[in-house]
């Protein structure tokens, strides 16, 4: 198993109007994540979490502000896009919306045709039929154009086109949440397959923890542009620690179940702006908040063996109620 | 069950200027306080359905069979009777609030100046409605969201603002076209939760979506629609625990959930058919796992089954039992 992709500590922050004047964002904050060969990496957290931004630092469609990017052990920290040439193929990232990524006058056929160019190869008939078919589509729809196939058609063949230059890590920021439901399935059943034949890693990027189980292992959960959790997806569907993660995962709507009562982990509040000055930037919105997590900000630290969390629920595994744990606290902060 | 409905559609059938045959023969009542899904895949004529219920498709579109709202028939009405209909007694959230909006003109004065229009209140008066009700939809500030400009606003919040715009002039029942789709999780549930209290209130709902679990939390009965047939309408627990129309089990079985994780995913196969060449018989038999000889040639009939729902389906029974 040996590391991919390295970010350490990168952040990014953006000047953005709001409704209350002018305020810097930090859309990605500090955050450290490795893609090892063959694990797949999901990356959750609701809308306006820096789960794009992190996708474009990654695949370095974006420069950080700060932190350094380490790519099968070089430094491409600050290097453009355009000039690492095996970076530039390798790593690929699909977006949401395959409208925008396909050029609408260029036919399915000349759209992988291109690609494969751009990857050092000469376009042939059978090599064009084999993407094609990796995607679970038919030579039929070589000559049609992206308005006339659906959408899910048009997200694989995003994906096909993207096949054709061999990446070896494949970002996909919301691959499916366009698309019906229908489709939905059969384009995780696509990637199911890629990832078996190809060898590629996916780093899966999605507010939708139900669709994850199915393509990625290694979970991060976002927060404010902070990671929050981090663990193994079978332990955060079992068992997530940060209240946020529970919010999250009560969210998921199933059937034969009422609508979720997140309440119990996540304040019904639309007010999802306001962060105290130096405490849990989720502390407004915590249905578990102690008063410790008013003033200080928890650190991301490692609970158990794999298992991250930045919460002060888990400072310290005595410290099951608030009391304890003010106590607790109250010695962290003397130190 | 005996109230009578408040909205009742029978045999809607509705042809675009250019052929599309959009909804074909589609039937369904609403009663008082009830939401009712819309489920359909892309192109299966979810928005067609709601914008003929207010009459507001293109012009030169055919429209054929009833729409009752009470007891006038709307596709009787004359625009002028229409105008009293529209906002007023039925409302409409349109998917795309973004553009739904006028961008120059900050959200506070196009909800009261849409709104106050005919009606008699005054500004101020309207102002402070607007407010009320944006505060009840647990907007923070909701004063400078008024002052907002609409693409100032999330996509969260521009939706609450059109739902403000909608419920301000009190109507009975609001079509809302998928509203969640550009939602996150946790926005959803804050919309599902704001839809409950509005049938609270008494209001009846039209949820439009292609996302069948989530409809199943909430909505009272389903109607499933396929290339613009009723597949199969009832009350959601017996469509979702006991399907009688293969078209539902297949929705359901493909969804991804977190209780079905080890069953693994179950894609359905295939795509809604085009409408130039749609199959002849049931027009989903070519990704039916139940098709038979008679599936190719004959369009099934709508058999009533007992719990007052109905399927469009040759075999609706044996597929309910099974
Ligand atoms: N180019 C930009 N200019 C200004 N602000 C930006 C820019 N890109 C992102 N942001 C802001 O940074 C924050 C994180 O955005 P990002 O798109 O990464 O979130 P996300 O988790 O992908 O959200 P979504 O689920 O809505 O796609 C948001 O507040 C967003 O408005
Ligand atoms: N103005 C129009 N003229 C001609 N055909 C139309 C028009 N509007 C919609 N259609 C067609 O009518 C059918 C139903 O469209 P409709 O928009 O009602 O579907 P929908 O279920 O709302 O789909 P989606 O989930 O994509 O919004 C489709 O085949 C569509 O292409
Ligand atoms: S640190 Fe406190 S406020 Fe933050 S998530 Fe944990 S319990 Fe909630
Ligand atoms: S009528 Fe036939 S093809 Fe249509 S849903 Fe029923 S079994 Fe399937
Ligand atoms: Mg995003
Ligand atoms: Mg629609």
């Amino acid at each position: 198993m040996t590391v991919m992709l390295e970010l350490n500590n990168v952040s990014k922050s953006f000047v953005k109007k709001t409704g209350q004047g002018i305020v810097r964002i930090n859309a990605v904050d500090n955050v450290s994540l490795s893609v090892t060969e063959q694990s797949n990496v999901g990356i959750i957290g609701e809308s306006g979490s820096g789960k794009t931004t992190l996708g474009r630092i990654m695949t370095k469609l974006t420069e950080p502000d700060s932190g350094l990017i380490t790519y099968r052990s070089v430094n491409v920290t600050g290097k453009k896009r355009k000039k690492l040439s095996e970076f530039r193929r390798e790593v690929q990232m699909i977006f949401q919306d395959p409208y925008s990524s396909l050029d609408p006058r260029m036919s399915v056929r000349a759209a992988i045709a291109d690609f494969m160019k751009l990857g050092g190869n000469e376009p042939d008939q059978e090599h064009i039929s084999r993407y094609l078919s990796m995607v679970n589509l038919d030579d039929d729809i070589l000559d049609k154009r992206p308005r006339d196939i659906s959408g899910g058609q048009r997200q694989r063949v995003a994906v096909a086109r993207v096949l054709a230059l061999n990446p070896r890590i494949i970002v996909a920021d919301e691959p499916v949440s366009a698309l019906d439901v229908s489709i939905r399935s059969q384009v995780l059943t696509m990637f199911q397959d890629i990832r078996r034949r190809a060898g590629i890693t996916f780093v899966y990027i999605t507010h939708d923890i139900s669709t994850l189980p199915y393509v990625a292992e290694q979970m991060h959960v976002m927060y404010r542009g902070r990671i929050v959790e981090s663990c193994d997806i079978r332990s955060l569907i079992s068992e997530p620690l940060h209240p946020y993660t529970m919010g999250l995962l009560a969210a998921v709507p199933d059937f034969n179940k009422d609508t979720a009562d997140i309440s119990r982990h996540i304040k019904s509040t639309s007010d999802v702006d306001m962060v105290p000055e130096h405490g849990c930037s989720f502390y407004y919105r915590c249905a578990h908040a102690l008063p410790v997590c008013k003033d200080v900000d928890p650190p991301l630290a490692e609970q158990e063996k794999g298992r991250l969390v930045a919460c002060h629920l888990y400072g310290s595994r005595e410290a099951s109620n608030g009391e304890e744990a003010d106590d607790h606290f109250r010695n962290v902060e003397k130190k | 069950m005996n109230s009578a409905p408040l909205l009742d559609v029978k045999d809607l059938t509705v042809v675009y200027p250019d052929g599309t045959r959009a909804l074909d023969k589609v039937s369904f009542s609403l009663l008082p306080g009830e939401i009712l899904g819309v489920i359909g895949e892309s192109g299966s004529g979810k928005s067609t359905l709601g914008l003929s219920i207010l009459k507001i498709l293109p012009e030169k579109s055919e429209m054929r069979g009833t729409v009752t709202y009470g007891e006038r028939s709307i596709l009787k009405m004359k625009e002028n009777e229409l105008r009293d209909i529209r906002g007023k007694e039925i409302g409409m959230v349109f998917q795309d609030t973004l553009s739904a909006f006028d961008p120059l003109v900050r959200i506070g004065r196009q909800i009261v100046e849409r709104s106050v229009g005919d009606s008699s209140i005054g500004y101020r008066e309207a102002s402070a409605k607007a407010l009320g009700i944006m505060q009840s939809l647990g907007v923070t500030y909701p004063e400078s969201r008024l002052r907002s400009f609409p693409h100032e606003l999330s996509g969260g919040l521009r939706q609450r603002s059109f739902i403000t715009m909608t419920m301000f002039q009190d109507p009975k029942i609001i079509i809302m076209d998928e509203p969640t789709t550009a939602l996150d999780v946790i926005a959803q549930i804050q919309l599902v939760d704001l839809i409950k209290t509005l049938r609270g209130k008494g209001m009846s709902i039209i949820f439009i979506t292609h996302d069948i679990v989530l409809a199943s939390t909430f909505c009272d009965k389903l109607l499933i629609l396929y290339s613009g047939r009723v597949m199969e309408f009832g009350r959601t627990s017996q469509l979702i625990d006991a399907p009688a129309n293969p078209y539902t089990e297949g929705l359901i079985s493909a969804t991804p959930t977190l209780s079905n994780l080890d069953s693994g995913l179950r894609p359905m196969k295939g795509v809604l058919p085009s409408h130039k060449s749609m199959p002849a018989g049931c027009r989903f038999w070519p990704r039916c796992l139940y098709v038979q000889e008679i599936c190719r040639s004959e369009e099934p009939p709508m058999t009533t089954l007992p719990g007052d729902r109905v399927s469009a389906c040759h075999f609706a029974q044996k597929v309910l039992n099974r």
